[in-house]
C-alpha cells in the first residue's frame, strides 16, 4: 500500500496487478449504479491525457475540473495526473446561485491558477459562451473525450512538484489555490492511513462533493491510492434522499464514512422510521465528524437515533483537518472512546484557560476531542505573539507536519505570511489536554453553514450595496443552532427607510446574498441609524453587535 | 424523479386531496414564516419566491416537501415536478394539487 512517492504510480501499480479490482461503485439517483475498475479507470482517464495532449496543455499547467457529473470528473482528474498536468476541481453552479456570479468566479479562478484550460459539460459550456473572453478560456468538453483513445500516463515526475491545487475558501475577492506536492500528498495518506488502521477490509461511503478536502482526500485519493474500495454518491442526490447513504452502507458493507457535523442531526431528522426498518449499520468502523465545529449533542443524536440499526458510541469519531495540510491534522475515536471535557464556562471567556468544572456548581461548557495528531503533525497553542502557550491554555492552533502545501498557488505574499518557521497558523482556536486537541472557535469571523465557508465581510460588503441601508453599517455573523448542528447566518444592517418598505429590503437582500455566494439568510433585521455598536478599533464590532442582537433581538 | 420523491402506489393514492385553497395556502404561510425569522405569515403572498428569493434553502425544501406531503395526504410527485424551481411559490405548489384534485373528484 502506497509503495511510491508518486500519486499516480500508486494507482498504475495497482492497475496494473489487478486490473478488474474495484475503484468505485457511483451510485445515481437516477441512472442506478456504475461500477468502476482500476483497468476502466486507467483506460477512460487516458482519453482525457489525449484530449489534453491535443489542446495543448503542457505538464505543470493547471487543469480545472467543472462538472456535474462525478464520474467524468475523475476521468478528468485522474487523466490530469496521469498527464503531469494540475488537476484543480471546483463546484459546478447549483441552481441557487445566478449565472453571472458563477461567471465571474469562475474567470477569476482561471485567472489566479493561471490557466485558461478547463474540463466542463455542454450545458456549462452554453451557459459560458460570451461571458468569458473567448481567449482566456480553452474549453474541453467531456462529452469530446470520447472521440479520443486512451494515451498511456507520462513519466513524472518529482515528488516536490505539485500534483494538484485544493480552492480554500477565501473571501470572493481573494480566492486562493493550495498547492500540494505529490509527497504531501503521499506522507498525508500514509499518516493517515496508518491511524486510520486502513486495511483490504475496509470500505469506504460517501455523499461528499470532491471540490473539497474532506471529499478530494479522505473519500477519494485515499480509496484511489490504496486500493480500497469507495461507495460514491452526489451531494445532491443525497440531500434529496438521505437514506441512499444508509443504504449503500448496508448493501455495500462500507466501514468508514467522513461527514460534516450538521449531517448527523439532518440524517437523525430526516430519515423516518418505515425506512430504517431493514437497515443494518453494524458493519461501520467509524462516523468521522470533520470540517466544522462538531458538537457532542450531534453524536448523542445520531447515536441514539441509529442505535437500532447498530450504531454504537465507539463509531462516532472526530478529525481537525484543512486543506493546507493536504486533510487530516488530528484523529479521534479509532482506538479508544473520543473525550468530552466540561469545563468553566468563566475560565473559558475570562482567563481563556479549559479547567474542568462541576456543573452543579459552575456554569458549563461541554467540548468535544479533536482526537490526538497523526504520525508526522504536530500541533501547537500559540498566544497572540506566537508564543507557545502550556497545557490547557486557550489560543491559536498551530500546525506542522510533512503533509503541508508547497504555497498558495503564485501568492507568495500569502504562503509568507500563513506560514513561519515552519509552523502553519490555522487561524482557530482551541487547547491542548494529554495529548487531545479541543477546538473551540475562530479568531477570524468565520461563519460555517454545513461545512460551507462564509465570509461575513462578502456578506457585508453585498448587503451595503443595496437600496436603503446605510453602506457600511451592516454586520454579519453566525449563531449555532443546535437543532439544525450548524450555523444560521445573521444579517444587521441600518436603514433610514420607512418601515412599509423594509419586508422589501429584506427580500433584496436575502436574494443578493443568496445569488453571490449561494448562502441563505435566516435572519435579517433591519436597525435604525447608530443601533449597531463599534470595538475600541472604531471598527463595527461583529462579537459585540451579535452579543447584542442576542440579548435585545432574539430575547424577546 | 429521485428514488425518494416516488409516486404514490395507485392504490394507496388520496384523491380527496385538500378542500380549502386559501386554508392550505394559510397553513404553507405560517410553514414558510416559521422557517424564516424574517418575515411574517402575513407577508407572504401565494406568488412570492421561496427559494430562488433567497427565503429558504435547500434542507427547508425537503422539510417543506415533507411536510405538505403529510398535511395534505398525499405525494407531490404525482402532481408535478420536485424541485426547487418547480415548487417555488405556495401557488406553484398548490395550483397543481387543485388542479388535479378537481379533475378527479367529480367523477369519483
Amino acid at each position: 500500500m502506497l509503495e511510491s512517492d508518486i500519486l499516480i504510480e500508486n494507482v498504475n501499480r495497482i492497475a496494473s496487478l489487478h486490473s478488474e479490482r474495484l475503484f468505485a461503485k457511483l451510485l445515481f439517483a437516477q441512472r442506478g449504479a456504475i461500477n468502476i475498475t482500476y483497468g476502466g479507470l486507467i483506460e477512460r482517464a487516458g482519453r482525457y491525457v489525449s484530449m489534453y495532449h491535443e489542446h495543448g496543455v503542457r505538464p505543470e499547467e493547471v487543469v480545472v475540473i467543472v462538472h456535474n457529473d462525478i464520474e467524468q470528473t475523475i476521468y478528468a482528474f485522474v487523466g490530469a495526473t496521469m498527464y503531469g498536468a494540475i488537476p484543480s476541481i471546483f463546484a459546478h453552479p447549483s441552481v441557487k446561485i445566478s449565472p453571472k456570479e458563477y461567471t465571474k468566479t469562475l474567470a477569476l479562478l482561471l485567472s489566479v491558477s493561471r490557466t485558461r484550460f478547463l474540463v466542463a459539460y455542454r450545458e456549462l459550456h452554453d451557459q459560458l459562451k460570451g461571458c468569458i473572453p473567448a481567449d482566456s478560456v480553452d474549453l474541453m468538453l467531456s462529452e469530446d473525450v470520447l472521440a479520443h483513445s486512451a494515451a498511456p500516463a507520462l513519466p513524472t515526475a518529482n515528488p516536490d512538484k505539485i500534483v494538484l491545487l485544493q480552492h480554500s475558501s477565501g473571501t470572493t475577492g481573494l480566492k486562493k489555490g493550495v498547492a500540494l506536492s505529490n509527497s504531501s500528498v503521499i506522507n498525508q495518506l500514509r499518516n493517515y492511513a496508518s491511524t486510520l488502521q486502513l486495511c483490504q477490509c475496509d470500505r469506504i461511503a460517501s455523499w461528499l462533493p470532491l471540490y473539497h478536502d474532506m471529499g478530494l482526500i479522505a473519500c477519494f485519493l485515499l480509496p484511489l491510492a490504496t486500493g480500497i474500495p469507495l461507495v460514491l454518491m452526489s451531494p445532491f442526490d443525497w440531500i434529496a434522499d438521505p437514506m441512499m447513504l444508509f443504504r449503500a452502507i448496508h448493501k455495500e458493507k462500507c466501514t468508514l464514512c467522513w461527514m460534516p457535523n450538521f449531517a448527523y442531526n439532518f440524517l437523525a431528522a430526516r430519515v423516518s422510521e418505515t425506512d430504517l426498518a431493514d437497515v443494518d449499520l453494524t458493519s461501520m468502523r467509524a462516523f468521522i465528524n470533520c470540517a466544522e465545529p462538531i458538537s457532542a449533542d450531534s453524536h448523542q443524536l445520531f447515536c441514539e437515533r441509529f442505535r437500532g440499526n447498530g450504531v454504537r458510541e465507539d463509531m462516532l469519531c472526530t478529525c481537525y483537518a484543512m486543506a493546507e495540510n493536504t486533510f487530516a491534522v488530528t484523529q479521534g475515536g479509532i482506538l479508544d472512546p473520543v473525550k468530552i471535557e466540561t469545563l468553566d464556562a468563566t475560565a473559558v471567556r475570562n482567563r481563556k484557560e479549559a479547567i474542568p468544572a462541576n456543573c452543579r456548581t459552575a456554569v458549563c461548557q461541554t467540548v468535544i476531542s479533536s482526537g490526538r495528531a497523526i504520525p508526522n503533525n504536530q500541533v501547537r497553542i500559540i498566544d497572540d505573539c506566537g508564543n507557545e502557550l502550556p497545557e490547557r491554555y486557550i489560543g491559536e492552533i498551530a500546525i506542522k507536519s510533512d503533509s503541508m502545501l508547497n504555497e498558495y498557488y503564485n501568492r507568495p505574499d500569502l504562503t509568507s505570511q500563513g506560514i513561519k518557521n515552519g509552523w502553519y497558523r490555522s487561524g482557530d482556536l482551541g487547547y491542548l489536554a494529554d495529548g487531545d486537541l479541543f477546538v473551540l472557535g475562530r479568531i477570524k469571523d468565520l461563519i460555517i453553514v454545513a461545512g460551507k465557508n462564509i465570509y461575513p465581510q462578502d456578506i457585508e460588503e453585498i448587503v451595503s450595496g443595496i437600496e436603503g441601508i446605510y453602506p457600511g453599517r451592516v454586520v454579519a455573523f453566525g449563531i449555532y443552532d443546535e437543532t439544525i448542528g450548524t450555523e444560521e447566518v445573521v444579517i444587521l444592517a441600518e436603514t433610514v427607510v420607512e418601515r412599509a418598505k423594509h419586508l422589501e429590503i429584506k427580500l433584496a437582500i436575502a436574494k443578493a446574498v443568496r445569488e453571490q455566494l449561494e448562502c441563505v439568510a435566516n435572519d435579517i433585521v433591519l436597525l435604525p441609524h447608530m443601533w449597531l455598536i463599534k470595538s475600541s478599533s472604531g471598527k463595527l464590532s461583529r462579537p459585540g453587535n451579535r452579543e447584542k442582537y442576542l440579548s435585545e433581538l432574539r430575547a424577546s | 424523479m429521485r428514488a425518494w420523491f416516488r409516486k404514490s402506489d395507485p392504490i394507496t393514492k388520496n384523491i380527496n386531496g385538500p378542500v380549502d385553497y386559501e386554508a392550505a395556502a394559510q397553513k404553507l404561510r405560517s410553514f414558510v414564516a416559521a422557517k424564516s425569522k424574517f418575515i411574517e405569515a402575513s407577508e407572504i403572498a401565494n406568488e412570492t419566491k421561496l427559494f430562488s428569493s433567497g427565503l429558504l434553502d435547500s434542507l427547508a425544501f425537503i422539510e417543506l416537501v415533507l411536510y405538505v406531503e403529510k398535511e395534505f395526504h398525499l405525494k407531490l410527485a404525482d402532481f408535478t415536478e420536485v424541485n426547487l424551481n418547480s415548487l417555488d411559490s405556495i401557488e406553484q405548489i398548490l395550483d397543481p394539487i387543485f388542479k388535479r384534485s378537481r379533475n378527479i373528484s367529480p367523477a369519483s
